[in-house]
């Protein structure tokens, strides 16, 4: 029960968020004669048999991987007071290199997948890199630097797809660089189902999410429970008591980024190595923006992170149950849309009732105390 | 003095003011009577509610009860532009000021005269000039005020309010930033406004200032009027127990406890501003075990910058800094730390403390690679929670616990967490900047006593500071700052604050600038 | 007895350092500007890409930065207010989807006031949350660029994709009328004297010669009225009460507050006529293209922003920026051989900065600009032309480089980005 109490103004901001959002929604849906209730329905309709069942949890849970990545990797540059926006550019320019350098060689089985992932996050590393080196010493914001960055990943991702890098035929629709051979495939979980014994479904379940929930944990305690971590939230927190309590800002930034990068780095593999085994010109694109609003609806903290992409992940599965049904199926990206506002307005509101709750709870033990006390106790606005 | 001489009803009235803000109340029952063409001081200690009041009448938010009468007549001010138009002028003791606008630009806005949809520069500049000579104030319109000093824009305030016809004026603590011969010319002008049948309303808590210009004195104390005064038949020692309501705390001196050994040295440090300038120059400075360096100066001489050396936090253009017997000068801000240097910062809410954090992680911050807080790589939460506890009742913390976010404490409280934390870790040096700023009567003097007994165990402290008594009374060694450069020694034991202020803006005689 | 400070006397200088670096800043400028055109004429004779300066690349160079122009102009309103606008790519992308809908129905008027009008919708929201509930500005224009992307597709979805011939999720049916053009009478059309000196390539005067050409021949009456409203802003910003009164909201909005100036409707003024002229911006790309297509705006907006910050915040320095911005993705649009041109020029200019690093005596940033220079020579020599993915960057990269170089005596308003709440301080 303490522990609700405690969850409770944690939870108060996304849970407004998204039920504003619903309202907002259901609102612009019906104006545009549009029946909310309906599509709330094809949404929730995950089907009648077992199998289909299991299988639109699964595609839900492998969505929502990628996006716990890319909401982590945000995160971990918000909670330094940086904004890492370039999450786009990093993980695409990062995926294309890893798949090419994967098909490239062959090593034995998790060696080659480790060596995968770890090119990967190298070089999404070195992106974000960038951002911090132009920011610490010539000063450029990173907001700019990193759109900036982004556009010039993609174009360098399209360059290496169609040029060096290019696997398939000429002439071919959809482009992509070689396929990666099976030493380098990260298997499926599905034997869980059959350990639980629920219905196999024909869809695997990503083992990358086990990466993705190590990441999360090893994130999460590196944050609150190192060195490291108090120093970057304290840099977070205020720049310039950190400074004076001993941290080099300066280096503070590249480190954080290029941890972010890192983790980035790690965004387009549970669909590279999981099922496509090759990088295409249709690969997940947009899981960076997708992350920076999951990131800010998780209240930048991973169990709150996971919540959110599976939120995200619910809401992009049901993109094409609503085509089938005959509804415009971008109401889904108005919602995520609705959902970013409204939760960072409520974050701000939620931070504002906790301080005067907090200065509220320590002032009023003082305002017993017995009169004729020479020490002024409160700090009055004087 | 319940009704005024001749019928001629009172410039300002205030009956039954009361304020409240969320878990406090600033104001209750508030009564003052302003007469016309007087200088009326308002006093009381730091947190009585002074400025709560000004804002008040300032029109800055609304009282919960009361009245307020302007001239006979009861008025309600929704906000600054009615009091503006009722002739209500407030220098606030923070300069309102936009450091890239002009000083005409500072003056009219707000005001503007225009002609058609254009902003007529060259009226502005003529009133603005009239002003400026028929009070003496000595403006020049088109400057920045970026490069103005601290009486400039004082003075650049004061225009402020006449230029929008005030007949009322508020100085909310004038003297808070000047030197002793700054404030004789601050009252020069106060006498040539009243001389020009303006009423001037004056708060401070500097009593013999307050006896030498008022014509009559208000006394608050914890929100409420205690009592009027006239200065010329109250002394100030009668004024100060009004206030206080008890004995004044002071810092006596007591039999030296400087040693030998050398704790801090500063060879030649000159430290550079973007401008080119240094803001320290060419600076010799030496603390021993057991002494307290105090350094006397007005703001913006280069104090900050040189506690930024010492600290590490910013980098030298030449000199030499040593920590005992090692040559730190290369060293970063963690590795000093980590040798034994403590800082209790300036400015608290900047440098000193992670508002939105707990208490306990508050108590590591500026500590946190060492026991209690670290074990290796990690942090150690209950070591840390524990120590943070042991903390809050050794030093007079008032919280709820260690999980309280820092930005619920008052202002004392906080200080002396900051006190409590960096006198643990048992430096050899403490930086104290300002350390009893915006602090309470009774924190105040608990920070003065803690400094004092770490002073007899050995400590070495550079304090800095702009309250003189504090400096003088607990300094072994008195050095004065301006413009960078350390210009007198003094012997905190037998220097006056006359002298100290004429060392302090560079007057050498001790008849002053006149 | 002012305290005033004094700087110290600037060293004495030699005539001809006196001449080139001393003076207004209008001299300076002036000596850039006539620089600039001298280099970029040297670097065509040499590439032999006319295109460089070309009288069909400098209009579309003009084509190009007025959007980039208008929102760095919203850029300037919103900061000089003290409001952060990242926000401003989304509202382009409103102002863009609003001229399509409202131009292929009624024609060019309406998709004017249709794309501002949405672009202001925009502004009113980053206002609504920075504001009014005091959301980080960054924050609140990241999810306004995410939101307005969802809103197009939704709406283009909902309205295109049914009944209307040419349209669907991510364009519009085309716009039913173009806005109109004039051309300088005896030197641009007609005779077209201009155009005849341009012909001849000869060396820094048919250059010239193309510069002017382009920014005359057949200019759009909409595209004089937006660059009029870059003395139009410094006129309204800097000489009316309301101008002074919105720049002391960014500048010092507590001192504003306690002499009368309404601070937050300033703000909420400032940001809807950010998102304004965003919209505005995103008009004229529909205008460009004659139709609303999805993605259009591909980063204007940012490049806006940068344009603003190279400009040191002020209308005569962004309009300079989104000038050259404007001209970079010009130039990556009409020739990919000619971007290779560009190499050279950002050979020689680095150049320049190694030498002028070296005389400072900061070795290591003369080192590293002397090998990137030698690099970028290099490429031009040994590429004939750029593959499509890479010059597509053209633009952004030349952002990115601009403001890595340019010198960091910026001056943002002083209460740039600062949450305000009346009250706090």
């Amino acid at each position: 029960m303490n522990a609700l109490r405690r969850l409770g103004p944690a939870l108060f901001a996304p849970v407004l968020a998204v039920v504003v959002a619903v309202v907002i929604s259901s609102v612009v849906m019906a104006a545009l004669q549009v029946n909310p209730l309906r599509v709330f329905e094809v949404m929730v309709d995950f089907g009648e048999t077992p199998s289909q069942q299991i299988t639109a949890l699964v595609v839900i849970v492998n969505r929502a991987v990628p996006l716990f990545l890319a909401g982590l990797a945000v995160a971990v540059a918000f909670r330094m007071g940086l904004f890492n926006i370039g999450v786009e550019g990093q993980y695409r320019l990062a995926t294309i290199i890893a798949a090419a350098a994967g098909a490239a060689v062959s090593l034995p089985g998790p060696v080659h997948v480790v060596f995968i992932i770890v090119v990967a996050m190298l070089v999404a590393a070195i992106w974000a890199g960038l951002v911090a080196v132009l920011k610490v010493t010539r000063g450029v914001s990173e907001v700019i630097s990193s759109i900036m960055l982004n556009f010039v990943a993609l174009g360098l991702a399209s360059y290496l797809l169609t040029g060096p890098f290019r696997g398939s035929a000429p002439g071919t629709n959809i482009v992509g660089t070689k396929v990666i051979p099976e030493s380098g495939w990260v298997p499926g979980l599905n034997k869980i189902f059959d350990v639980l014994g629920l219905a196999n479904p024909p869809r695997q379940l990503y083992g990358f999410l086990i990466i993705a929930v190590v990441a999360g944990v090893l994130v999460s305690v590196l944050l609150n429970r190192t060195r490291f971590g108090y120093d970057l939230r304290a840099s977070g927190i205020s720049p310039s008591a950190a400074s004076a309590s001993g941290v080099n800002a300066r280096a503070m930034v590249v480190k954080t980024m290029l941890l972010s990068g890192a983790i980035a780095g790690l965004i387009g593999l549970p669909d590279l190595l999981g099922s496509t085994h090759a990088y295409t010109t249709n690969f997940t694109a947009g899981l960076g923006f997708l992350g920076i609003a999951v990131a800010l609806l998780g209240r930048n903290k991973p169990g709150g992170i996971a919540l959110a992409a599976l939120l995200f992940a619910f809401l992009d599965r049901s993109l094409v149950p609503l085509q089938i049904a005959d509804y415009p199926a971008s109401v889904v990206t108005i919602f995520q849309g609705t959902i970013v506002l409204a939760v960072v307005i409520a974050n701000e509101i939620a931070r504002r009732v906790a301080r005067r709750t907090a200065e509220r709870d320590t002032a009023e033990p003082a305002a017993a105390a017995p009169a004729g006390s020479t020490d002024a106790r409160q700090e009055v606005q004087a | 003095m319940p009704a005024p001489a001749g019928g001629v009803p009172y410039a300002v009235e205030l009956r039954g003011i009361t304020k409240r803000f969320p878990g406090v109340v600033a104001n209750r029952d508030i009564e003052l009577r302003v007469a016309r063409g007087e200088v009326h001081a308002i006093v009381g200690e730091n947190g009585a509610g002074k400025s709560t009041l000004m804002k008040t009448l300032y029109g800055m938010h609304r009282p919960d009860e009361g009245t307020i009468m302007l001239d006979g007549r009861e008025v309600h001010f929704r906000s600054p532009a009615d009091a503006i138009a009722a002739g209500i002028g407030m220098v606030h003791q923070h300069f309102m000021l936009a450091d890239n606008f002009t000083v005409l630009e500072n003056i009219v806005l707000g005001s503007e005269p225009t002609r058609g949809p254009r902003l007529d520069r060259a009226r502005a500049r003529e009133r603005i000039t009239e002003i400026s000579d028929r009070y003496a104030l000595d403006l020049e319109p088109d400057v920045l005020v970026e490069e103005l000093g601290v009486g400039d824009r004082q003075r650049v305030e004061i225009a402020k309010v006449l230029y929008r016809g005030a007949t009322t004026l508020i100085l909310d603590e004038p003297t808070a930033v000047l030197v002793p011969q700054e404030v004789d010319e601050l009252f020069g002008n106060l006498a040539e406004l009243k001389r020009e049948g303006l009423t001037v309303i004056f708060i401070s808590h500097k009593l013999d200032e307050v006896r030498k210009v008022a014509d009559s004195i208000t006394v608050i104390r914890r929100g409420t009027t205690v009592g009027e005064a006239d200065p010329r038949t109250t002394t100030a020692r009668q004024l100060a127990e009004m206030m206080v309501g008890a004995e004044l705390p002071s810092p006596e001196t007591r039999t030296s406890t400087v040693r030998d050994t050398v704790v801090l040295e500063l060879r030649d440090v000159t430290v550079a501003t973007p401008s080119g300038r240094p803001a320290v120059d060419a600076v010799d400075l030496v603390v021993r075990e057991g002494e307290v360096v105090g350094i006397a100066g007005v703001e913006g001489n280069g104090q900050a910058e040189l506690v930024d050396a010492v600290m590490g936090l910013r980098s030298l253009v030449s000199g030499v800094v040593r920590l005992g017997d090692e040559d730190i000068t290369a060293w970063s801000t963690r590795d000093r730390r980590e040798a034994g240097i403590g800082l209790i910062p300036e400015d608290r809410h900047r440098q000193g403390m992670l508002l939105d954090a707990t208490l306990w992680e508050n108590r590591i911050l500026g500590h946190q690679t060492r026991p209690p807080a670290a074990k290796g790589w990690f942090i150690d939460r209950k070591a840390a929670r524990a120590d943070t506890e042991r903390i809050m009742k050794e030093y007079d913390v008032r919280a709820p616990g260690p999980d309280t976010l820092a930005v619920a404490l008052s202002g004392g409280n906080q200080q002396k967490l900051i006190v409590g934390r960096e006198m643990e870790s048992r430096p050899r040096l403490l930086v104290a900047a300002h350390p009893t700023r915006g602090v309470d009567v009774g924190a105040q003097s608990a920070i003065w006593e803690l400094l004092k007994d770490a002073r007899a165990e050995g400590m070495g402290i550079l304090l800095i500071s702009a309250d003189l008594d504090e400096l003088i009374g607990l300094s072994d060694t008195l050095m004065v700052m301006l413009r960078g450069r350390l210009v007198a020694t003094l012997d905190p034991g037998t220097c006056t604050p006359e002298q100290l202020g004429g060392h302090m803006t560079g007057a050498h005689s001790a008849a002053g600038a006149a | 007895m002012s305290t005033a400070v004094t700087t110290p006397e600037a060293p004495g200088r030699g005539p001809i350092n006196g001449l080139l670096t001393g003076g207004s800043r209008y001299r300076r400028l002036l000596w850039i500007l006539a620089g600039a055109v001298v280099v970029l004429a040297a670097v065509r004779v040499i590439s032999g890409e006319d295109a460089l300066t070309s009288s069909s690349t400098m209009a579309a160079a003009l084509l190009l930065a007025v959007p980039i122009g208008l929102a760095a102009l919203g850029g300037l309103f919103a900061e000089r207010a003290g409001v952060v606008n990242i926000g401003l790519e989304g509202m382009m992308i409103l102002g863009t989807w609003g001229a399509g809908w409202a131009g292929y129905q009624w024609g060019w008027a309406a998709a004017l006031v249709g794309g501002v009008l949405f672009g202001a919708l925009g502004g009113l929201l980053h206002a609504v949350a920075t504001v009014t509930f005091g959301v980080d500005h960054v924050i609140s224009g990241v999810a306004i660029n995410i939101l307005a992307a969802g809103i197009v597709r939704f709406l283009s979805e909902l309205l295109y994709t049914k009944n209307v011939k040419g349209g669907g999720v991510t364009q519009s049916p085309a716009l039913s009328s173009k806005p109109p053009t004039l051309s300088l009478p005896v030197l641009s059309s007609g005779p077209d004297l201009l155009g005849h000196v341009e012909r001849l390539h000869w060396f820094l005067i048919s250059d010239v010669a193309g510069v002017l050409r382009g920014v005359s021949h057949e200019v759009g009456v909409l595209t004089v009225l937006a660059v009029l409203l870059i003395p139009a802003s410094y006129l309204l910003l800097w000489r009316t009460a309301f101008g002074l009164r919105l720049r002391s909201c960014g500048e010092n909005p507590w001192a504003a507050d306690t002499l009368g100036v309404a601070v937050y409707r300033m703000k909420y003024i400032a940001v809807v006529i950010s998102g304004a002229l965003a919209g505005m911006g995103g008009v004229f790309l529909v205008f460009i293209a004659g139709i609303y297509r999805e993605n259009q705006t591909n980063g204007r907006g940012f490049i806006g922003l940068a344009a603003l910050i190279f400009g040191n915040w002020r209308p005569g320095g962004l309009a300079a920026g989104a000038g050259l911005f404007g001209f970079a993705d010009a130039l990556q649009l009409r020739s990919r051989s000619a971007v290779v041109a560009l190499l050279l020029l950002v050979a020689i200019l680095l150049a320049v900065l190694a030498i002028t690093q070296a005389i400072k005596g900061n070795v290591l940033q003369s080192v590293i600009a002397g090998v990137v220079a030698v690099g970028a020579l290099i490429a031009f020599l040994t590429i004939d032309v750029l593959p499509p993915g890479i010059v597509s960057f053209t633009p952004h990269l030349t952002t990115l480089l601009v403001l890595s170089l340019a010198s960091q005596r910026l001056r943002p308003p002083q209460a740039d980005g600062l949450v305000y709440r009346r009250g706090e301080s």
